[in-house]
């Protein structure tokens, strides 16, 4: 399902206009980057998390060159399932 | 969340908290399926295939397989992964020169824990030990051959790693040899001028090595050895500071000379606070007797820390707290007083009951109740010697030691020591003479 099936879908069902409903997928986007960004962890009930992971600094090799590189630390976002989407998904 | 998205789209609460269920729904439902859901902005959810692996039973340690199932993963988009890391933006990868010291030591701790670049550590490793196994050669050879400046330059990695080690020797040794005092000026001179001016690295080097040279003919073999491994240091540093222009050599010194000057500040915090309870203590116990408090009561102030050395009766001279410049004022009344009837001294000397009119000297340890006790028979009757000395004697439990009183007769008080009675006016007398500095 590519994102323009999923703002029909969404629309249909909630009888919206798909152009609210692009905009709120954005901010929905915007608010968990602010919040994962700041250290927060934001949970969605039964579907899951969405949490920061933090990566250190470190040494590396350039792959091509072969150089040592510093490679800075980066802030990313994990997503954990929760049980239930889990015990869904889970069958084949 | 609701109630951001709720702010941020002007919707109610009740209409974002339907959108967030509704979108994530629909999102589970579509996982459920099998199906990968790409949401612009967002990112992708997928299912990946797991297969089936053999595992224990961690309560009862059985053996079982988890069969082969489907997990939920989810992908950042770039957009939304660029935003979550505004925080590191900033940073870039930057390649580092061939001169590796302290990143490349904490490089290998680094390494060691993450597993996906297992070659590197490896190699990390190697050089690191390469530099180490260098770096001790130039000691070792300096008494011997000594390394000529021009060889230097080119170990400069080596030094730098070598100064790291040998940064504590540099302390403690300048302490040992005497050496050092005739030379140290300049050599201090020369050194910091090297880590004020990295740039004229190199000019310093030749200073330094002309003055080697000139000094090494005039010193024993063991001299040279046992300066050298300073210099050399100071020297890789300078180069190595003017090559780098990076903290993580005065870093790298700082934290290995921690340990060996952290223990040192240990040691000297500890004898001072030792040094301090010292002090304190010694206030204490003698701290009551320099205000002057001295009186039969003073026992319950002073009691077990008291020496039993009892203070001359020259003890007027002792300089006076300000609380007793009334019997400082006191005793000098009554030393004059003391003088111009009689000039003996009296010590503590028990006298029977109802003798003359005696003179006796407060101490630390002879109160109004030991006089009272050893004059009258019954230390209850101390008020009879506070009255007649009232005039000069403030608070009973603070009469400055040597003030000298005046025990008078019993029989001018008409109180009989063995008449209860008598004593328990006394008490009362006691009592009332209290109440007066209360």
């Amino acid at each position: 399902m590519d994102t323009k099936t999923l703002i029909s879908i969404l629309s249909d069902r909630l009888g919206r206009e798909p152009e609210d409903v692009t905009v709120l997928l954005r901010s929905i986007s915007g608010i968990l980057a602010d919040s994962v960004k700041q250290g927060d962890t934001v949970a969605v009930p039964g579907f899951g998390t969405f949490e920061p992971k933090m990566r250190e600094e470190r040494v590396a090799t350039h792959p091509s060159t072969g150089k040592k590189i510093l490679v800075p630390p980066k802030l990313s976002m994990v997503f954990k399932p929760s049980a239930i989407l889990k015990q869904r998904v889970r069958k084949f | 969340m609701t109630q951001l998205l709720a702010l941020q789209s002007g919707d109610t609460r009740k209409q974002s908290e339907d959108f967030i269920k509704e979108l994530f729904s629909v999102i589970s439902s579509a996982l459920a399926e099998g199906e990968v859901v790409k949401v612009k902005g967002l990112g992708v959810f997928k299912t990946i295939v797991v297969e089936a692996r053999k595992s224990v039973n961690v309560s009862t340690g059985e053996d079982h397989e988890i069969p082969a199932h489907r997990k939920v993963v989810f992908v950042a988009s770039k957009e939304l992964a660029a935003m979550v890391n505004e925080p590191f933006e900033m940073f870039e990868t930057v390649e580092i020169g061939d001169d590796m010291t302290f990143e490349e030591e904490e490089a290998v701790d680094v390494l060691y824990r993450e597993e996906d670049i297992p070659e590197v550590s490896e190699s990390v490793e190697n050089s690191i030990i390469d530099q180490e196994e260098a770096a001790p050669e130039p000691v070792d050879n300096a008494g011997e051959s000594f390394a000529q400046p021009a060889d230097q330059d080119d170990q400069d990695e080596d030094y730098t790693v070598y100064t790291v080690e040998d940064t504590d020797s540099d302390i403690s040794d300048p302490a040992d040899s005497a050496v050092y005092d005739e030379c140290l000026d300049s050599e201090i001179k020369i050194i910091s001028e090297e880590y004020c001016q990295p740039d004229t690295g190199n000019h310093e080097e030749s200073q330094i090595s002309g003055h080697d040279e000139h000094r090494r003919p005039s010193e024993p073999e063991s001299e040279p050895q046992s300066e050298l491994p300073d210099r050399d240091p100071d020297k890789g540093e300078g180069e190595s500071e003017s090559r780098m222009h990076i903290d993580y050599d005065d870093e790298d010194e700082y934290s290995t000379d921690k340990p060996k000057s952290r223990f040192g500040i240990g040691f000297i915090a500890g004898f001072l606070t030792a040094v301090i309870i010292g002090l304190v203590a010694y206030i204490l116990l003698y701290g009551f007797c320099w205000p002057s408090e001295n009186d039969h009561e003073s026992a319950t102030y002073v009691i077990s820390e008291v020496a039993s050395i009892p203070i001359s009766d020259n003890a007027g001279e002792i300089s006076a707290g300000p609380e007793s410049e009334a019997s400082e004022a006191a005793v000098r009344h009554n030393e004059a007083v003391g003088e111009t009837e009689e000039t003996t001294k009296t010590d503590a000397v028990p006298t029977a009951p109802s003798d003359g009119p005696v003179y006796d000297t407060i101490t630390k340890t002879r109160y109004l109740t030991t006089m009272a006790k050893e004059y009258y028979g019954n230390y209850n009757l101390w008020p009879i010697i506070y009255e007649e000395n009232k005039a000069f004697l403030g608070h009973p439990d603070r009469i400055r030691p040597g003030t000298r009183v005046v025990v008078p007769p019993l029989s001018k008080y008409g109180v009989d020591p063995n008449n209860p009675e008598d004593v328990a006016k006394a008490k009362r007398k006691g009592v009332e003479i209290y109440s007066r500095y209360k």
